[in-house]
């Protein structure tokens, strides 16, 4: 949505745009974050080589992009509203991983899987609670009996 | 050689054997078929119950393990774009798209059928090739694995995708994510950013299930959400005009005569690359499956099919994985080298026993020779009659409402993370992964060639480096091997045809 924007105002295509912002992040990894997270020339040289791959293959994209130039509009076309409700389920899946070790792997999942088929539009109570728990017993039966495989544990359970 | 054949088989015929074979197939099945819980793991769990075991229903039971998980892996990647095991991601690029379509069942015994094929003639390429192929697979050192592994990182960056800059690209994110660790030769953090869980690098499992199942869950979740505002009669324009009872059908389920026979050539084809790919220790079934299924891509008739449901997409690629299982074992057999994870646990296994494995092991136990290649046989034909069985039963699970699918799937994706090594930090790489691949598909960059590469990338920084120490930086060694030479001539001259072939 924001390439889409951008392009708009610059009148350039999408290949162009995303080419460039490939470029871009080649650039900052070059410049800034292999010298920061790197120590020494023989470490780096395989680094850099990788760093070129991208490079390389952005500076592609902006040629292709360049061809076909005279397609000014972009072909991304987003609904922002969509986006935002996709942008609450990733809220969603981080504030889970957060409190599972809070909650507890189980208690987290319940919470987030109620969560978010409510917001996805269940209605029915067997799709929003029963389904959980006992999916949710099942995978605890199996790992934490059977397989020996210890869930995250937190204040609850 | 009939006398210690009739010995091996007598060897294994106990009922004691059969049932271990029977118990370790069904085991590796349902673990295969569990994302983050791999046939390695499966074999690593069980080894210490085999010592209760007389040798060969020990050894029958990891066997079996092996074979069992390697097909479950797939039962996963059709139905959910899940890989159950990392060798099964190929098999996503055309069996998700068939299942979508309402052909899980179809995939699914495809992939059943490819699998067991492939596994059983690559058993025969081991008991009639091992030591011939043991004494060629000597002859192959760093500069020659590291022209395989370019090799494969440009076909799939050419023959796997529509666009071919784009398949470039994700191949340079696969290894740059591949960085993230420590160097391999001096040990020193690169991109670690402070943090001692990225030391030990990322790990495979959360970036594939973050790659693969939650960015696909976003996408389907977005794909809901835009289905909600449109018209309730374009709702099944949204599933690809195929309503969910549809995706369930009977006759949607089963592969008929003709479609076998029109796969048959890509599983023979597959068996080939995938038992020359196994004999190489430590290349894996990733490459060969994914060798065989751009081959089988080039050649069909149909190309344009792969990557939409393609059914020998599925075949080609589930042949080349399972066909490198039997010669997988060659080195361990002939030389005592595991090729793989998998084998060296079963030399863990083996030497519990008190059997060594190696140059001396024909000569020395050749009826236990001949029993393990009788429980190899006699374990696909089990992992076929189990399959046949487990498959009924899991495509039932494309009849979930997706509202709850999808919750579902990000929370085993998250369960799958975190078993692998008891590390809540990989269930925040998975959040990480899903939130990039989403971006990355909604930027028309493609999935599969990130996690090859990934998958490729530290064995390829491996070899590459051994490779210039050998030559003292110089990168003739490349050209002067004449195996190297011969990838990297392929790997040109199948970039050049691969590239016309698109532009016209």
């Amino acid at each position: 949505m924001v390439i889409s924007m951008v392009s708009k105002y610059f009148k350039m295509n999408s290949n162009l745009m995303r080419g460039l912002g490939i470029g871009v992040f080649s650039l900052v990894v070059w410049f800034f974050i292999m010298p920061w997270q790197i120590g020494g020339e023989e470490e780096m040289v395989y680094p850099r080589f990788v760093v070129i791959w991208i490079g390389i293959s952005g500076l592609l994209l902006v040629a292709k992009g360049w061809r076909e130039r005279a397609e000014l509009t972009s072909d991304d076309t987003q609904n922002g509203k969509v986006l935002i409700q996709v942008g609450i389920v990733i809220i969603l899946l981080i504030s889970y991983v957060l409190l599972i070790q809070c909650l507890g792997f189980l208690v987290s999942s319940f919470l987030f899987y109620v969560t978010t088929t409510l917001f996805l539009g269940a209605r029915n109570w067997r799709t929003v609670l029963l389904a959980p728990g006992m999916m949710l017993l099942c995978v605890y039966i199996l790992l934490e009996k059977i397989l020996n495989c210890p869930l995250p544990k937190g204040y609850l359970l | 050689m009939l006398q210690n054949i009739i010995a091996g088989l007598d060897l294994v015929m106990q009922w004691s054997n059969l049932l271990t074979v029977l118990v370790g197939v069904s085991v590796g099945m349902v673990m295969g078929s569990i994302p983050g819980l791999t046939g390695t793991m499966a074999i690593a769990l069980l080894v210490p119950f085999s010592i209760y075991l007389n040798p060969v229903a020990g050894i029958a039971g990891l066997v079996g393990l092996s074979k069992g998980a390697n097909f479950g892996g797939s039962i996963p990647a059709i139905l959910f774009n899940l890989p159950g095991t990392p060798q099964a991601m190929v098999t996503t690029f055309d069996g998700y798209p068939l299942a979508k379509q309402g052909k899980a069942g179809k995939a699914l015994r495809m992939a059943l059928y490819a699998s067991t094929i492939g596994d059983t003639l690559s058993d025969f390429v081991l008991f009639f090739l091992a030591a011939p192929v043991a004494a060629l697979a000597l002859k192959i050192g760093p500069p020659e694995y590291t022209a395989i592994i370019l090799f494969s990182l440009m076909i799939i960056a050419v023959a796997g995708t529509e666009r071919v800059v784009e398949g470039l690209i994700a191949v340079g994110f696969g290894l740059l994510f591949a960085i993230v660790g420590t160097d391999p030769v001096t040990g020193t953090p690169r991109f670690t950013f402070g943090s001692l869980d990225l030391s030990s690098g990322l790990s495979l499992v959360p970036t594939m299930v973050g790659l693969l199942i939650v960015s696909e869950a976003l996408i389907q979740i977005e794909r809901m959400k835009r289905g909600a505002e449109k018209k309730p009669e374009s709702k099944e324009k949204e599933n690809d005009g195929v309503s969910l009872e549809s995706r369930i059908s009977y006759n949607d389920h089963r592969v008929s005569w003709a479609e076998f026979k029109q796969c048959f050539p890509w599983i023979m084809s597959g068996v080939g690359i995938g038992s020359a790919i196994g004999s190489l220790p430590g290349i894996g079934a990733t490459i060969a499956s994914y060798l065989s299924y751009a081959n089988a891509k080039r050649r069909s008739k149909h190309p344009e099919l792969f990557g939409k449901g393609a059914l020998e997409g599925v075949a080609a690629a589930e042949a080349a994985n399972n066909a490198c299982q039997g010669p997988n074992l060659i080195p361990l057999i002939t030389l005592g080298i595991p090729g793989n994870v998998a084998a060296a646990l079963l030399l863990g296994a083996f030497m519990i026993k008190g059997l060594l494995p190696g140059p001396l092991f024909m000569q020395q136990n050749a009826p236990m020779l001949y029993a393990l290649f009788t429980v190899l046989i006699l374990s696909n034909i089990v992992t076929f009659l189990f399959g046949s069985v487990f498959i009924r039963l899991a495509r039932y699970s494309m009849a979930v409402p997706e509202l709850v699918l999808y919750p579902g799937i990000m929370i085993f994706g998250s369960i799958g993370s975190y078993v692998f090594r008891n590390n809540i930090f990989d269930v925040f790489a998975m959040v990480f992964f899903g939130v990039f691949g989403y971006i990355l598909i909604k930027y028309k960059i493609p999935l599969a060639p990130v996690i090859v590469a990934f998958i490729l990338g530290k064995m390829f920084e491996e070899r590459l480096r051994q490779a210039l120490a050998i030559s003292g930086g110089n990168i003739s060694i490349f050209f002067t091997h004449p195996i190297s030479l011969g990838f990297i001539l392929l790997t040109i001259v199948s970039v050049v045809f691969l590239m016309k072939r698109k532009m016209n």
